[in-house]
C-alpha cells in the first residue's frame, strides 16, 4: 500500500510542475496577446486623434519611405535640383567648368529680375547660397560690400539669359546664353 | 576611407565606453560608441586648430589611434582583460537586448522601421536646411578645405551666425567630408540611429525591457524631434546628447555601484557643451545634483565631483575661451548678447510665446499633456514613497524649460527680434526638454512599479 501510494505520489509530484509550467506559458501567451492589442489599440488612437503624431507617422515615416523606395534610383546630383531648382543647376554647370580657385563675377540683379520669378533664378541673388554650391570658387557680387574690393580680381564672368558679355573683354562670336566665360 | 575613418571613431568611442563602464552591454557599445568618438576627435581636431595646427583626416585618425591605444592600455592595465572580452563573456541575449515578449516585440519593430526610414530620407536629400546651407554645412565644407576653423569663408563674410556656435557638429561634417562622404546627412544617420539604440541599452539599465522598449518608441515618435533628426542642423544632436547625459546620471543614482555611469553622463554632457552653448541649462540641474550627493547623502566625493564638473564643463569653456581670443574676427558672428540685470518688461511675453510653443502637440504630440500629469504622480511617489529619482526627473525638466525661457529673456539680439527666434526656432529648443519629460513620464514610481507588473507578467520569468 505504502509503496503503491509513494509511486502515486512521485508521480503526481513529476506531472505538477509541467502542469503548472504550461499554465504559465498558457496565461503568459494571453497576457502577451491582451496588453499587445491595448498597446496597438493605444498607438492607433494616438495616431489618429493626434495631427502630430498622424503627421510623424503618415508623413515622416510611411511617406518618404515609400518616396526614397520609388526614387532610388535618381543620382545624388539630381536630387540637389529636384530640392534646390533650376539655380542649382545654373550653379553646377559653372562648378564644372571652373577650376576650384576661380572668382566667379556673378549675374547683376537686373539680368535675374528679367527672368519670371517662377523659375526660381532670384536664389541666385543670395550669396551665402552660391557659395554653399560654388565653394572653394567664390562667387562675386557687383553691389556687395565684402565682394567690392576683390571683383578686379574676377577670374570668371557668369553669362545669364545673355548678359554679362560687356564684363568679358573679347567676348566670343557664338554667344552662349547661359554659360561662364574665363578673362583672367 | 570612408569606412575606416568611420571604424577609427568607434573604435575610439568604444574604448571610452569599455574604460568608463568596465562591462558595457553589446546595445551599450553599438550605441554610444560612434556618438562619443565624434565627440573626442572633433575635440582634438578643435584642440589642435586652437594650437595653431591644420586640420586634416590623416592627423584626426593618427591622434585618434594614439588615443585608442591610451584608453585601451588603461582599460588593460587597471581590469588585466582585454577590452571587449568582458561584454562577449558569457553572453546571454536577455542581459544584452532584454527580455523579449510581444509588446517589446511590437515597440522594437515600429522603432527599427521609424529610425530606418528616417535614415533613409535622411541619407536620400542632400543638404536643404537654410541653417545648414548658410551656417553648418558651408562652413563644414570650407573646415575641410583648408583646415582651420578662421578661414576665408569667416574673414569674406560669407556664413551665418552658427559659426559662432560650439564646433562639435561643423568639426563633424567636416571630418566626414575630409573622410570623402559626398552627403553631410550622415551625420544626422550616426546621431539619430545612436540615440534610439544608447536610449534603449541605458534605460534597460534602470527599468524593464518592456519599458525600455516602450518609452524609446515614445520619444523616437515625439514629432517635430523626428522631422528635424534627418535635417543636418545642431538641434537634434544637442538634444541627443544631453538627454542621454541626465539618462546616464539616473542610471548611476540606480546602481551607485558603478561609478562608470556617473562619468559617461559627464562626457555626454561635455559633447552636449561643445554643440550649443544653451547646454549650460543641462549643466545647472546636473551640477546641483553632484553637489547634492557630494554634500547631503555624501555619496560622491568631493574629486569626483571636480572630476565631474571640469568634463563637462571644459569643451564648452574651451570654446568660450577661442571666441575671446579670436573676437575682433568672431565677434560679428556673435548675434546673442545677455543683459545683466533681470529684464521683467518683457517676461509676459516670453513666457506666452514658450508656453505655446511647448503646449503644440502637433510638436510634441502627447508628450506634455501626459508629463502634467506625471508631476503630480511624482510629489505623491515623493511623499509617499520617499522616491527621490521620480522628483528629480520632473525637476530637471521643470529647470530646463524655465532656464530656456529665462536665457530668451534676457537676450540682447543684434539682429533679430525675440518674437522671430522663439516662432521660428522655439520648436527645437524643446526636444531635449520633451525627451526627459518621457524620462520623466517613465522613472515616475507608480508607472515604473505598473511597468514591472506589466513585465512580470508577459516576459518568461529570469532562471537562476
Amino acid at each position: 500500500m505504502s509503496k503503491k501510494n509513494n509511486k502515486s505520489n512521485r508521480t503526481e509530484a513529476a506531472k505538477l510542475p509541467a502542469k503548472s509550467t504550461s499554465d504559465g506559458v498558457f496565461l503568459r501567451v494571453i497576457s502577451n496577446t491582451i496588453i499587445a492589442l491595448i498597446l496597438i489599440v493605444v498607438l492607433y488612437i494616438g495616431k489618429t486623434n493626434n495631427v502630430g503624431y498622424a503627421f510623424m507617422w503618415d508623413t515622416l515615416v510611411k511617406q518618404n519611405y515609400a518616396m526614397v523606395k520609388e526614387n532610388s534610383h535618381i543620382p545624388y546630383l539630381d536630387r540637389n535640383e529636384q530640392r534646390h531648382g533650376v539655380s542649382y543647376k545654373y550653379l553646377a554647370d559653372i562648378k564644372k567648368q571652373t577650376p576650384e580657385d576661380a572668382l566667379i563675377l556673378m549675374p547683376a540683379d537686373s539680368s535675374l529680375n528679367k527672368v519670371d520669378p517662377k523659375y526660381g533664378f532670384n536664389e541666385l541673388k543670395n550669396r551665402t547660397k552660391a557659395t554653399f554650391f560654388l565653394y572653394p570658387r567664390k562667387p562675386l557680387y557687383r553691389t556687395d560690400t565684402f565682394d567690392r574690393a576683390m571683383l578686379p580680381k574676377a577670374t570668371y564672368v557668369a553669362i545669364f539669359s545673355g548678359d554679362g558679355y560687356a564684363d568679358v573683354p573679347n567676348p566670343p562670336a557664338d554667344r552662349n546664353p547661359f554659360t561662364v566665360i574665363k578673362i583672367k | 576611407m570612408l569606412l575606416i575613418g568611420l571604424f577609427v571613431t568607434f573604435l575610439l568611442g568604444f574604448s571610452v565606453v569599455q574604460l568608463l563602464l568596465k562591462k558595457p552591454t553589446l546595445l551599450e557599445i553599438l550605441g554610444l560608441s560612434v556618438m562619443i568618438g565624434l565627440g573626442i576627435q572633433t575635440f582634438v581636431m578643435f584642440l589642435l586648430n586652437f594650437a595653431g595646427m591644420n586640420i586634416s583626416s590623416s592627423s584626426t585618425l593618427i591622434i585618434s589611434a594614439v588615443l585608442i591605444l591610451l584608453f585601451s592600455g588603461l582599460y588593460f592595465w587597471q581590469y588585466k582583460t582585454i577590452p571587449g572580452v568582458a561584454t562577449f563573456e558569457n553572453f546571454s541575449f536577455t542581459a544584452n537586448f532584454g527580455a523579449p515578449n510581444l509588446v517589446w516585440l511590437i515597440c522594437i519593430g515600429f522603432t527599427a522601421f521609424i529610425i530606418y526610414s528616417m535614415s533613409l530620407k535622411a541619407l536620400f536629400w542632400p543638404t536643404y536646411a537654410t541653417d545648414a546651407i548658410t551656417s553648418f554645412d558651408i562652413y563644414a565644407k570650407a573646415i575641410a578645405h583648408e583646415g582651420k576653423l578662421i578661414n576665408s569663408l569667416i574673414f569674406e563674410h560669407r556664413v551665418g551666425p552658427g559659426v559662432a556656435y560650439p564646433p562639435l557638429y561643423t568639426l563633424g561634417v567636416a571630418y566626414f567630408y575630409q573622410l570623402g562622404f559626398e552627403n553631410a546627412n550622415v551625420i544626422s544617420v550616426v546621431f539619430l540611429v545612436g540615440f534610439a539604440v544608447s536610449f534603449y541599452a541605458l534605460f534597460l539599465r534602470i527599468s524593464n525591457s518592456t519599458s525600455a522598449a516602450f518609452f524609446t518608441l515614445m520619444v523616437v515618435s515625439i514629432p517635430e524631434f523626428l522631422a528635424q533628426s534627418a535635417v543636418n542642423i545642431t538641434s537634434g544632436p544637442q538634444a541627443v546628447y544631453s538627454s542621454l547625459a541626465v539618462v546616464s546620471f539616473f542610471v548611476w543614482i540606480k546602481n551607485k555601484e558603478n561609478k562608470g555611469y556617473f562619468l559617461l553622463s559627464a562626457v555626454l554632457l561635455a559633447c552636449s557643451g561643445f554643440i550649443r552653448s544653451e547646454d549650460i541649462l543641462y549643466m545647472a540641474p546636473l551640477f546641483l545634483l553632484v553637489v547634492y550627493y557630494i554634500f547631503a547623502t555624501k555619496e560622491l566625493s568631493i574629486v569626483d565631483g571636480v572630476k565631474y564638473i571640469t568634463i563637462g564643463f571644459l569643451p564648452f569653456f574651451l570654446w568660450q575661451l577661442f571666441l575671446k581670443v579670436n573676437i575682433a574676427i568672431m565677434d560679428k558672428y556673435v548675434q546673442v548678447e545677455m543683459m545683466g540685470s533681470p529684464n521683467f518688461a518683457q517676461w509676459r511675453k516670453v513666457w506666452d510665446l514658450g508656453y505655446n510653443t511647448i503646449m503644440t502637440t502637433q510638436y510634441y504630440g502627447a508628450t506634455v499633456y501626459l508629463f502634467l500629469i506625471v508631476i503630480l504622480a511624482s510629489i505623491a511617489a515623493f511623499v509617499i514613497k520617499k522616491d527621490k529619482l521620480s522628483i528629480w526627473s520632473v525637476a530637471i525638466v521643470i529647470m530646463v524649460f524655465l532656464g530656456y525661457l529665462v536665457l530668451v529673456n534676457q537676450m540682447k539680439l543684434r539682429e533679430d527680434t525675440i518674437d522671430n527666434i522663439v516662432s521660428f526656432s522655439g520648436k527645437r529648443f524643446f526636444f531635449g526638454v520633451t525627451i526627459l519629460m518621457w524620462v520623466a513620464i517613465a522613472t515616475n514610481y507608480f508607472v515604473a512599479a505598473a511597468f514591472e507588473k506589466i513585465h512580470s507578467l508577459i516576459s518568461k520569468p529570469e532562471q537562476k
